[in-house]
């Protein structure tokens, strides 16, 4: 048998000029028995080169990864509840905000009523029935506006404001 | 084009994967776990999947490069790398009576010690080449080469390794 062919393509593998077709012809050739005295010390590389082919890793690997792997969704997953929640709570807290903000505004108005009321107290005036025509507050406090209130009453008995 | 399944078209690379990073790690251990974690970031980056046009080259790019921090970072290496150097030294380069003739499984033995005590850019070559049958441009992306330094490497490694096999 003429052994040209494969001697040339091994000289063109050592100078990685091979296609890997052809690579594929010389792994193919020294893989048989027969193999001639002159090329059978390249023949280890070869036989090194399949058994490095058939390592593989443990038969337990691919329960441990999808384990892994399974974990990680259900991280993600932990990851859209929450902001689910957080995003199904949004109404509420927009709505207490808004209490909170009316019942601020209350409180201060009230507040500063009370002080402006704390400061004068305004006298209350017995008017008599007699006029059509009574003036209250007859001691308004500065701070407020001057108002004078006005009454109109029937000509009946005594009237207290209080 | 028809949507890249994790069962289908990642996890079907495991072995490739564990055979690179063991080529360049040389620990079954640590291969095994490189294996693990590059198939888990490929998963995470699920989202990129429609966009690779060549899935084993970008999950073993993952590999390679986890595989190489690994190595950087095991102060243990350059132990183990000596280990091996010594411990091929002496199979290889013993002299051998005619009585003495290593058997072929000895012969191959000696072949894969002496790929583990190439370089590690040669070993990672010889692996995706001659065992994993890449393409050289699969190879020089890989490897963040050009085709023609892919060429370089593989031809060094192979010259040793044909230096050793007719010199024994």
């Amino acid at each position: 048998m003429d052994y040209k062919y494969i001697e040339q393509l091994l000289e063109r593998y050592w100078e990685c000029q091979t296609t890997l077709e052809e690579e594929a012809i010389l792994r193919k050739f020294f893989s048989q028995e027969d193999i001639p005295a002159s090329l059978l010390p390249y023949r280890d590389i070869f036989l090194a080169e399949e058994d490095m082919i058939a390592e593989h890793l443990s038969e337990d690997f691919d329960k441990k990864l999808m384990a892994r792997i399974e974990s990680s969704q259900e991280t993600e997953s932990a990851q859209v509840v929450s902001i689910s929640w957080a995003q199904r709570l949004a109404p509420f807290y927009r709505a207490a905000a808004v209490v909170a903000i009316v019942l601020s505004i209350g409180m201060a108005a009230q507040q500063g009523f009370e002080s402006h009321r704390g400061d004068a107290q305004p006298q209350l005036t017995e008017v008599s029935s007699e006029g059509d025509t009574l003036q209250l507050f007859t001691d308004m406090p500065e701070a407020l506006p001057k108002t004078e209130a006005v009454l109109t009453v029937p000509a009946t008995d005594s009237l207290i404001v209080q | 084009m028809r949507a890249i399944d994790f069962h289908n078209d990642v996890l079907p690379l495991k072995d490739k994967v564990f055979r690179l990073a063991l080529r360049i790690t040389m620990d079954r251990v640590e291969a095994e776990d490189i294996t693990q974690e590059t198939l888990v970031r490929a998963w995470e980056r699920r989202g990129e999947w429609s966009e690779i046009e060549n899935m084993e080259a970008w999950v073993l790019t993952i590999a390679r490069r986890l595989a190489l921090d690994q190595i950087q970072h095991s102060k243990m290496q350059s132990e183990k790398e000596a280990q091996i150097v010594n411990y091929q030294l002496s199979v290889v380069n013993s002299p051998a009576s005619p009585d003495e003739q290593l058997d072929q499984r000895q012969r191959v033995e000696a072949v894969r010690r002496l790929i583990d005590q190439l370089p590690e850019v040669q070993r990672t070559i010889i692996e995706l080449r001659d065992i994993e049958g890449l393409r050289y441009d699969e190879i020089a992306n890989i490897t963040e080469l050009s085709e023609t330094q892919v060429k370089v490497y593989l031809h060094r490694a192979r010259k040793k390794i044909k230096e050793n096999l007719t010199r024994s």
